[in-house]
């Protein structure tokens, strides 16, 4: 390689890195935790569990759950009601003022079979709220959020930038050669953060990549209801989200939208005016048995007034991308071991941002002379000092 | 030049370089798409193994290799 073209992704690479890093450090950091939420859920006891029943004991009707859900939540209106990934016995309810989205929000856990309120889950506040905030959206709702990904995208200019100058770094050197020698700290850094970026490559990539993408969750859903739903949506035009007093019973229309989309299991209803669905709409969205096929969604519309199937749009490719961008971005699509892998990686990365920062600040030193000849192809970084 | 003893004077080809870093990116690739398809057992178990395996790398050529006890290799 040239040394003007290994100058210029050396360039790339330290500008993209160093904007960057900060944001991702915090992101690898809160993302730890949040790895293991569940695990930490059970331990602080906030995790919520149904009693053990025979496998067969009969679930009380869907409105009966969301009137219980009501009752322990006066004054705000049911937005999605879903069931526990873990546990089939567990009703979620969201319960907020209004059907818009929003982080003022209660959850009531259901017991499906008996109606009990199991408890009253705070997901809003706490340590791991705080984690999650952070990781999310700093705290900044949507462009919060959208920062983020653009964060991420940065990530990945990184990533790509430091795989073109792994090749004239190690020219000259064997695989995970790691230098050290007294006062040679900088280049005993430097091979490190060579050798770990490139073990940490494909995952940082993936894990980079899904992140960025859920960060554009919203939109994509929002694009999609523009687009595919505009005209499902023709004849119900200028009416108003329909009253609670007006709707069908949900546990009809469950029945009828379980019908359509046999071999499915629930994942979970949106309710009329939620960004879910639509303001004339139950929206039940099913998921497949398989292990993959339980990824992906399928929404079926039932028309709130009349329980009557109104579409079962197939997802677009957008939307599939962004389904199965989600479990590989969490880490939690296997079990205990991945989760350990998925924080060793975690880890990994945080020393390969570590040290690219430490190089960075350090750049200033002299030159070491374990490499004498053709300094520019085994020292980008010096040359673009 | 080399630091690391008489048998190592020959230089990585530019093929070579990329050796180690092509089999990293295909067994961790593996690894991830691996735990999609499956629900716990086996598939889980071998998903987790390959991903794994750039862990077990960087640590031992980032650290074991010249732990105490060994001979020093740099």
């Amino acid at each position: 390689m040239k040394s003007l073209t290994i100058k210029r992704w050396a360039w790339v690479h330290k500008w993209s890195s160093l904007v960057c890093t900060a944001f991702m450090l915090l992101l690898c950091l809160t993302g730890l935790p949040l790895i293991f939420h569940h695990e930490i859920g059970v331990l602080t006891g906030t995790d919520v569990a149904a009693p053990a029943m025979p496998a067969n004991t009969p679930r009380i009707s869907l409105d009966k759950v969301i009137e219980t859900a009501r009752a322990e939540q006066p004054g705000r209106v049911v937005q999605y009601l879903s069931q526990d990934a873990d546990d089939e016995n567990i009703w979620f309810a969201t319960m907020t003022p209004t059907p818009a989205p929003t982080d003022d929000y209660r959850s009531v856990a259901i017991d499906a079979r008996t109606g009990a309120v199991l408890a009253q889950p705070r997901f809003d506040e706490g340590f791991m709220w705080v984690m999650f905030k952070l990781h999310v959206d700093l705290f900044a709702g949507q462009p919060g959020m959208l920062f983020l990904g653009g964060m991420g995208l940065l990530l990945l200019v990184a990533i790509v930038s430091g795989v073109v100058l792994y090749a004239p770094f190690m020219r000259k050197l064997e695989f995970g050669t790691v230098r050290r020698a007294p006062q040679r700290n900088r280049i005993k850094w430097l091979d490190l953060h060579n050798l770990l970026g490139i073990v940490t490559l494909t995952w940082l990539f993936v894990v980079g990549a899904t992140g960025m993408i859920n960060t554009w969750a919203d939109l994509l859903i929002k694009y999609w209801q523009y687009d595919q739903l505009t005209a499902v949506l023709a004849p119900y035009q200028g009416k108003p989200v329909v009253p609670v007093a007006e709707r069908a019973s949900l546990q009809r229309s469950f029945e009828v939208a379980e019908a359509r989309v046999p071999d499915t299991r629930i994942s979970f209803i949106a309710f009329p005016g939620t960004a879910y669905s639509s303001p004339h709409h139950h929206t039940f969205f099913m998921r497949g048995k398989e292990p993959f096929t339980a990824r992906l969604l399928k929404p079926v519309m039932v028309d709130a007034k009349s329980a009557e199937i109104t579409a079962a749009p197939p997802l677009p490719w957008y939307v599939t991308a962004l389904l199965i961008s989600q479990p590989l971005h969490f880490g939690d699509y296997g079990g205990m071991g991945m989760k350990i892998v998925w924080a060793l990686l975690d880890i990994a990365s945080i020393l390969v941002l570590g040290s690219g920062l430490y190089l960075w600040l350090r750049k200033g030193q002299p030159a070491p002379s374990v490499v004498p000849e053709d300094r520019a192809a085994v020292m980008p970084a010096e040359v673009s000092a | 030049m080399s630091r690391r003893g008489h048998h190592h004077h020959h230089r990585p080809r530019p093929v070579a370089i990329w050796t180690w870093p092509i089999w990293l990116a295909v067994i961790s690739a593996a690894g991830l798409v691996m735990g999609l398809f499956s629900d716990g057992g086996l598939g889980d178990a071998v998903g987790d193994l390959l991903l794994a395996v750039p862990v077990v790398i960087g640590l031992w050529f980032g650290w074991l290799r010249r732990a105490p006890g060994r001979q020093q290799r740099s």
